[in-house]
């Protein structure tokens, strides 16, 4: 149930994050229209609009379809993991790809126009650099020094633990515990990024600018910095008392202190970008000498490719506060092939591995001087002379189970887990089935079943058989 | 000082930022003792190699406009007396800009009043920021 709303908040707030997004490039900001910078005058004309509202409807109309298909998505939790996951990973690349590619039709459509008709916004070509503004950029009212605090700070549920070993063997202690450090350096390269990245010459007046390279480093440095501890404390909370007993008590709890904290941080976030906005936006609107530069012919395709320009990242112009590539320099394009096919062959992969953990059946293969065990992905062969003991039960016994690799659904266990007094195990194990194979080796437990309880008992009895017990 | 550099003339980027900086310093936008932002943040407000900006701060240094302190970084220097290398260039440069002039149709007085209201424009920057009272919003460079 818990994953069940994790999931359905989750899906609502890249939803919300998404449409957000695609419908505020359907209007003008900074002469900025559909990612087409227009000229004052021609804003107000007819075919200028029509091509706006229409964006709008499409966008509109796009998002509630694929907010309709996303509750049978959501349908399929009840089912298999492998074939959720795959119908869910189809639905949210859909849910970015189709808006974008109604963006892209409206972005090219608007630049045809603004083409034929030859409107141009200031110079092209042009690059304007304040001194002033520019001397401003690495002074940032809090150090980057928090970082590292903040990244100890994640470290103390580590130090307070029994044991390191303990602490790792938890079940997703390592993910977890990569993840907060992870967490922190991409904070860390955003904070670097509003630190030392481009000055923008907004205006003639070095006050304007320096007011607003102030103001970005102010507001968004300190914001890194509080996320980077509010981030830390979200952490601290999972990974307390981990490698101890009473680690499991109030779990679920933890979790929802965890997802609250996490909710906290988006919102700071949010409201961090909307001030950032609102206030540029007031002083910009008092400077009477504003720099314009024209810079479509880089950004035709709806991405940044300015060859001449030796910046990867760049401030994207359609989806305000967000970072993106520059296609003309070879770092960019390595990065974002890079990422995609990463991305690509990360998910068939995860797919597959799941396809093969919920449908290839488990099975247990008696030769002549070993016993082989088959399941998706954690096949597992013992010498005969190793098992010391084989026992039929009728369900798994009552003690603490953690998982070290594998899946464990509401269906199945199936991998490396840690068992409360047994230690390391292997799991074969459908759950609506109580009638479970126990076999003890020298290093290992092995659990085993099948869906069959006849099968799962003929197979015990050849097992007693191969190995010589009564 | 509001820099202006264009993509689409053959001029390299590190003669326009040169001159751009003389002319600045040269109408006083630049006031003696004004810090210069630093390489790395300039290359990456142009979006331009580092080197490309070393170059220039290179070329002003040699030239006496700024001087380049470790811990300060690059500083706009105080008005020196032009050498004999400086007016033989000065001399070559007009020699051609009057040749030019004359080719074109340009009378004497037309071009020594060009030559002079460009002259004026000029506010050489004689008075450090701190005696001119317009230091920039009291930061220690």
């Amino acid at each position: 149930m818990i994953f069940f709303i994790i999931m359905l908040i989750s899906s609502a707030s890249l939803a919300g994050a998404f449409y957000y997004c695609f419908i505020t490039a359907g209007k003008t900001k900074k002469q900025i229209l559909l990612g087409v910078t227009l000229p004052d005058q021609v804003l107000e004309r007819e075919d200028i609009r029509e091509i706006a509202k229409g964006y709008k409807r499409k966008i509109n109309r796009c998002m509630g379809i694929l907010l309709l298909i996303g509750i049978p998505v959501h349908a399929a939790m009840a089912g298999y993991v492998s074939v959720f996951f795959i119908i869910y990973m189809v639905w949210a690349v859909l849910l970015y790809w189709l808006p974008y590619q109604i963006l892209k039709k409206e972005h090219n459509r608007m630049y045809r126009l603004k083409c034929e008709n030859h409107w141009t916004v200031g110079e092209t070509r042009t690059i304007y650099i304040d001194t002033a503004a520019s001397s401003l950029a690495g002074r940032y009212p809090l150090s980057s020094i928090h970082f590292l605090i903040s990244a100890l700070l994640c470290l103390l549920p580590v130090y307070i633990s029994d044991s390191i070993s303990e602490f790792f063997q938890e079940e997703m202690a390592g993910v977890i515990f990569a993840t907060s450090l992870f967490t922190k350096l991409a904070l860390f390269l955003c904070y670097s990024f509003f630190a030392k990245g481009k000055n923008k010459a907004f205006s003639h007046d070095t006050k304007i600018n320096q007011k607003c390279s102030r103001l970005k480093r102010n507001i968004m440095g300190s914001c890194m910095v509080i996320l980077s501890y509010l981030d830390s404390i979200s952490f601290v909370i999972m990974e307390w008392g981990m490698g101890k007993e009473q680690y499991t008590s109030h779990f679920n709890e933890r979790i929802l202190l965890f997802c609250f904290v996490q909710l906290i941080e988006i919102c700071f976030l949010i409201s961090c970008f909307v001030y950032y906005e609102k206030r540029k936006r007031e002083i910009l609107k008092a400077d009477k000498t504003p720099i314009l530069v024209d810079e479509d012919e880089y950004w035709n395709g709806m991405y940044y490719n300015n060859p001449e320009d030796k910046r990867v990242f760049v401030a994207d112009r359609v989806f305000e506060s967000n970072l993106t590539f520059n296609m003309g320099h070879p770092a960019g394009k390595l990065i974002v092939y890079g990422i995609t096919v990463f991305t690509v062959v990360s998910m068939v992969w995860l797919s597959v591995a799941l396809l093969r953990m919920d449908f290839v059946p488990y099975t247990m293969d008696i030769r002549e001087e070993s016993v082989k065990f088959t399941a998706g992905g954690y096949n597992l062969e013992v010498p005969l002379e190793k098992i010391e003991k084989v026992t039929l039960l009728s369900g798994l016994p009552d003690k603490r189970l953690s998982k070290t690799n594998g899946g464990a659904t509401d269906g199945y266990l199936l991998g490396k887990f840690r068992m409360e007094d047994v230690g390391s195990c292997y799991m074969y194990v459908y759950r609506k089935y109580p009638v479970i194979i126990q076999v003890d080796t020298e290093e290992r437990v092995i659990f085993f079943n099948t869906k069959e309880e006849e099968k799962t008992r003929e197979l015990y009895e050849r097992l007693c058989e191969a190995v010589g017990e009564e | 000082m509001i820099i202006r550099l264009e993509n689409k003339t053959d001029v390299p980027i590190y003669v326009q930022l040169r001159n751009q900086i003389v002319m600045g310093i040269g109408k006083g936008e630049l006031k003696t003792g004004e810090a210069l932002p630093t390489v790395r943040q300039l290359a990456q407000d142009i979006g331009v190699n580092t080197m490309t900006v070393n170059k220039t701060y290179q070329i002003l240094k040699l030239e006496g406009y700024i001087e380049i302190d470790r811990r300060k970084g690059a500083t706009v220097c105080a008005v020196r007396e032009a050498t004999a290398e400086f007016k033989e260039k000065l001399e070559g440069e007009l020699e051609l800009l009057s040749a030019q002039a004359c080719l074109k149709g340009y009378e004497k007085e037309e071009f020594l009043k060009l030559c002079a209201d460009m002259f004026d424009r000029m506010n050489a920057a004689s008075l450090s920021s701190q005696e001119q009272g317009q230091g920039f919003g009291g930061l220690v460079f």
